[in-house]
């Protein structure tokens, strides 16, 4: 059990560091990535798609996190973006649809890997 | 053992399955890096390493840096107060400008391109098809054009300014770009900002033009003559108002010869259009009157316009009436010298059209507000002198009906071949556009069907305001300043003016000249034409001249000691030129009347007086009218809420404060009284207010109907208009006001409660400075505010006021120096997210200044030190 749940903590670990990483250099696509590598292992170990979802959401929540650590004004700056994009103006709306996308990223990209992927008989 | 069928179920559902996820993937992946419709990429775009989210690296505090900008000659330095107001000093006059140009970009990059996008009509690239209205606007009136026409004749100093000034914006564009720090708006819009160009300041010159002089006034009167006869109009729309106004010029007046209007700068065209003359064949309806021949047919047309120029944005073209400048002299100023005030009153948005700054370099010492994307102080002063300027309110908008068959237009005696530019609109999540614009030798075409209509604007007139600007900027006397302006041609503008040079003809060693000189094209028709009307296209009607640069309204060092212009009227009635109606937006003159009376009578005036004297909120007009209602009640049979309306209209101060309630009962009055009187005759005429709901609805907005129903209560209170169409309406002026005082109560008790002592003025009027984004919880209030568009501190644009003091400065000129104190309601960062967007906004709402930091100075902020 413990070691099941130090795999999952690492997987969402690593998920998080990548995605983090690449969202720096623009990769907005790689929690996509992440979810369809997810999708394709869980047909081995399930679980793996929920720990990369929530690794995913962690990438993108993190360099926002940052953000916020060195005195930007992250909320300001959320709350600006829902206005200029024709959102209800709050600052929470931002950072919700941000890390949704993460998320839904990871989701769909885990979905088409499971679907497309052989399966074995089970006859 | 798997059967057939269920095999083939789940073979089944895994196919679905398969689909559904490739489906999903790709539209999810497809939206998210592309977008849909006007939905932005919403990948990149909230991408939180290098979306959106990168524009919170400029919401922090400015710190003190060293920075690389490209093409400098020597170090500059740019340093800023705690309050965010910048300094530039630099060791040559090209770097300044490029200097200015790149602090301008890093703190209003966003706010310059959509200025120029709207001018260029490229808006909808970056907002979507509700934006393409605008673009075909701007597209036809010709601001692109009319900035490439000034920029191939932009020369010297001006040229040089302007191309370092843009490069200035590019070393920001080309940093933003290479860090990937863009403002949100273009990253959301996933639309970049193409590199500056000179023809892009002068586009933005263009716009503010059209923001203050394009106007629909002929298209009103083409209306109204059609709904209510041109007896009445002309009688309630009077080319010379109907009250008694104050002039800045008082005369004697100079009749000179209109000075020609050179051919090749005559419209928007580029020199050598009218071509082709295809055969001498005189249209049917070609008129000799001095007025297009189908009114309705005209009048349909006007309407057309209307329509149009109602989908675009808010303040595009020219609606309000409402600068302040004033300055004083000699025995008025307390220690001697001279002072003058500024406030001008153009839409208040965040960010705010000014930047503050001073400049400094081996040319130029100048120190105020200037316009993101154009190089120079535009109000402010040197260390000689000072100036301001408000809106001359001249009638520049000339409409030609023009006699259109095919691609020609008939024009002296000749059918000829319209110019046509063509252009391509793209338009972000929808088809791209491509627009034809047809151009007669008065200018383009703007109606597309129907009675076709060509405007002459003189904002297309190729004007060199930027020489001018600059002029000023180095001007150190009156004969100077006045130089500086002989290339001003459009925006005609009051030009408010005070030095610290000796008063000539004053032995004493008296200081301080005052003077205003409203430098400008003020087109003249021949006689009989009718300018205030849409003219007939065939030539007989064309601009046969300007009012030459020694008649155009002018005072300097007045024995009042006091010049004061508030977009009133500039001249008395038998000033020999035209220069527009009561209809063309100039102010009905109770505030320039009440700076003249509040001025004139003071001694001992200080840069505080000139203060108090902006943020004034008394109501001229309720002054004079309401002790007539008092005296029209007087033997009224009154309710009880009446009696208790009437009291605090007897004790009060005409302040229309945001506390008081005589303030709202005034205001409800006013409206129900200008509605008793000319609703009547509104609805038996059938006018079409909807078609321009400023210029053609009865309200306060309209000056003319003020200055009419001010004129006959206070001298003609039985005009005939009073009795309405039906003839059977009030008796009097008495009669209609003692009706709409009753309706005024009755309003007021249904909408406020039935106690008149809760019946504050803020609780109806507010203040809000909208973002000039449009976008909702980027601006600032609504919040409840005093003031009215009468008052000094005007306040216009509706119950909640939009439209205000948007820069107030009061320069003090005198043996010591000149320096200056200002502010405006907002923050030097367009950025929501820096402590710089709003910080001014409680200052000018208590009407606090700051000292406009002096040229050379260093800030108490931090500075940054710019190297090449």
């Amino acid at each position: 059990m413990a070691r099941r749940l130090a795999v999952f903590v690492a997987i969402a670990v690593t998920v998080a560091v990548v995605v983090a990483a690449t969202a720096a250099a623009g990769a907005w696509f790689v929690p996509f990535v992440a979810g369809v590598a997810a999708g394709l292992l869980s047909l081995r170990w399930p679980g793996v798609v929920i720990a990369a979802v929530l690794g995913a959401v962690a990438g993108w929540a993190l360099p926002l996190w940052i953000l916020a650590l060195r005195g930007y004004p992250a909320g300001a700056t959320a709350h600006a973006i829902a206005a200029l994009a024709g959102l209800p103006p709050y600052a929470a709306v931002t950072i919700v649809a941000t890390l949704l996308l993460a998320a839904l990223q990871a989701l769909a990209g885990a979905w088409l890997a499971r679907a497309l992927a052989p399966t074995r008989s089970t006859a | 053992m798997r059967t057939p069928g269920k095999w083939g179920r789940r073979r089944a559902r895994r196919v679905l399955s398969a689909v559904g996820a490739v489906v999903a993937s790709a539209l999810l992946l497809g939206v998210l890096g592309f977008g849909y419709g006007t939905i932005p990429a919403l990948g990149p775009a909230l991408d939180p390493g290098r979306g959106a989210w990168t524009s919170a690296s400029d919401g922090t505090p400015v710190t003190s840096n060293p920075l690389r900008v490209p093409g400098l000659i020597k170090p500059a330095t740019i340093s800023f107060t705690k309050e965010g107001m910048a300094s530039i000093s630099a060791g040559d006059d090209h770097d300044l400008f490029l200097a200015l140009g790149y602090l301008h970009a890093k703190n209003r990059l966003s706010e310059m391109d959509l200025e120029r996008r709207l001018g260029e009509g490229q808006l909808a690239q970056l907002g979507g098809p509700s934006d393409l209205a605008s673009d075909e606007f701007e597209l036809r009136l010709g601001l692109l054009r009319t900035a490439q026409n000034e920029w191939a004749r932009t020369t010297g100093a001006a040229r040089q300014a302007v191309l370092a000034y843009s490069q200035g914006v590019n070393d920001d564009i080309a940093q933003v770009r290479a860090d990937g720090d863009w403002p949100a708006v273009f990253t959301l819009a996933g639309a970049y900002p193409k590199p500056w160009t000179p023809v892009d300041s002068l586009v933005i010159q263009g716009v503010l033009a059209q923001e203050l002089d394009y106007t629909t006034a002929p298209l009103d009167y083409a209306i109204l003559e059609r709904s209510l006869g041109p007896a009445n109009t002309m009688a309630w729309f009077p080319v010379v108002p109907a009250n008694a106004w104050t002039p800045y010029d008082t005369g004697p007046y100079l009749k000179a010869p209109l000075t020609p209007v050179p051919a090749d700068v005559a419209s928007s065209a580029p020199a050598g259009q009218v071509t082709s003359v295809t055969a001498a064949i005189s249209p049917a309806k070609a008129e000799a009157t001095g007025r297009s021949g189908d009114s309705a047919a005209v009048a349909a047309a006007a309407g057309q316009l209307l329509d149009q120029l109602s989908q675009l944005p808010a303040n595009q073209i020219h609606e309000y009436p409402d600068s302040n400048s004033w300055a004083v002299n000699g025995a008025a100023v307390n220690g001697g010298g001279a002072i003058l005030g500024g406030d001008p009153h153009l839409p208040q948005t965040l960010p705010s059209v000014w930047y503050e700054v001073a400049l400094s370099a081996p040319g130029y010492q100048a120190a105020g507000v200037s316009v993101p994307g154009v190089p120079g102080v535009l109000l402010g002063h040197n260390a000689h002198i000072a100036w301001s300027l408000t809106d001359t309110q001249d009638q520049a908008t000339l409409y030609y009906a023009e006699q259109v068959r095919g691609d020609e237009y008939y024009w002296r005696g000749a059918w000829r071949t319209m110019t046509v530019a063509r252009y391509t609109i793209p338009v972000r999540g929808g088809a791209t556009v491509h627009l034809a614009v047809d151009i007669t030798v008065h200018g383009p075409i703007m109606t597309q069907a129907g009675q076709r209509m060509a405007v002459d604007w003189m904002g297309n007139v190729p004007s060199d305001d930027l020489g001018a600007l600059l002029g000023i900027n180095q001007a150190s006397d009156w004969a100077q300043f006045r130089a500086a302006l002989a290339g001003w041609r459009a925006p005609t503008q009051n030009f408010t003016y005070a030095d610290n040079d000796p008063v000539t003809g004053q032995p004493n060693g008296q200081t301080g000249n005052i003077g205003v000189y409203a430098a400008g094209y003020y087109p003249q028709v021949p006689g009989g034409c009718q300018p205030w009307l849409p003219m007939p296209g065939t030539g007989g009607c064309d601009i046969s001249g300007v009012i030459p640069e020694n008649a155009i309204p002018q005072v300097y060092d007045p024995p009042s000691h006091v010049v004061a212009t508030a977009n009133q009227r500039p001249v008395a009635a038998d000033y020999p030129y035209y220069v527009g109606t009561s209809d063309d937006f100039y102010d009905p003159g109770y505030r320039a009347a009440y700076a003249y009376q509040t001025l004139g009578s003071a001694r001992q005036l200080s840069a505080a007086s000139i203060a108090s004297l902006q943020s004034s909120l008394t109501d001229p007009l309720a002054a004079q009218i309401v002790p007539k209602l008092l005296a029209a009640l007087g033997s009224a049979n009154l309710t009880s809420s009446e009696r208790s309306v009437v009291s605090s209209l007897s004790s009060w101060n005409y302040s229309m404060g945001a506390d008081s309630t005589a303030a709202t009962v005034w205001w409800t009055f006013w409206k129900d009284y200008l509605s008793e009187v000319f609703e009547p005759w509104w609805k038996a005429g059938h006018v079409p207010s909807g078609q321009d709901s400023d210029g053609l609805t009865v309200g306060p907005g309209v000056a003319p109907l003020d200055e009419d129903l001010q004129a006959w209560t206070l001298a003609s209170p039985d005009n005939p208009a009073f009795r309405g169409p039906s003839g059977h309406g009030f008796a009097d002026a008495s009669a209609a006001m003692a009706a709409a005082f009753g309706q005024a109560v009755s309003h007021l008790s249904s909408s406020l409660g039935g106690a008149p002592s809760t019946w504050a003025w803020g609780r109806v009027h507010a203040r809000e400075f909208p973002s000039v984004t449009g976008d909702n919880g980027l601006g600032y209030g609504p919040r409840p505010a005093g003031g009215d568009p009468f008052t000094e501190d005007a306040a216009d644009g509706g119950m909640t006021a939009t439209t205000g003091p948007s820069w107030r400065m009061v320069a003090t000129l005198g043996a010591a120096g000149v320096s200056a104190e200002g502010v405006y309601p907002g923050g030097q960062s367009e950025n929501p997210a820096s402590p710089w967007y709003a910080n001014l906004i409680p200052l000018w709402w208590d009407g606090q200044y700051l000292p406009v930091p002096a040229p050379g100075s260093a800030g108490d902020g931090a500075e940054w030190t710019l190297h090449g």
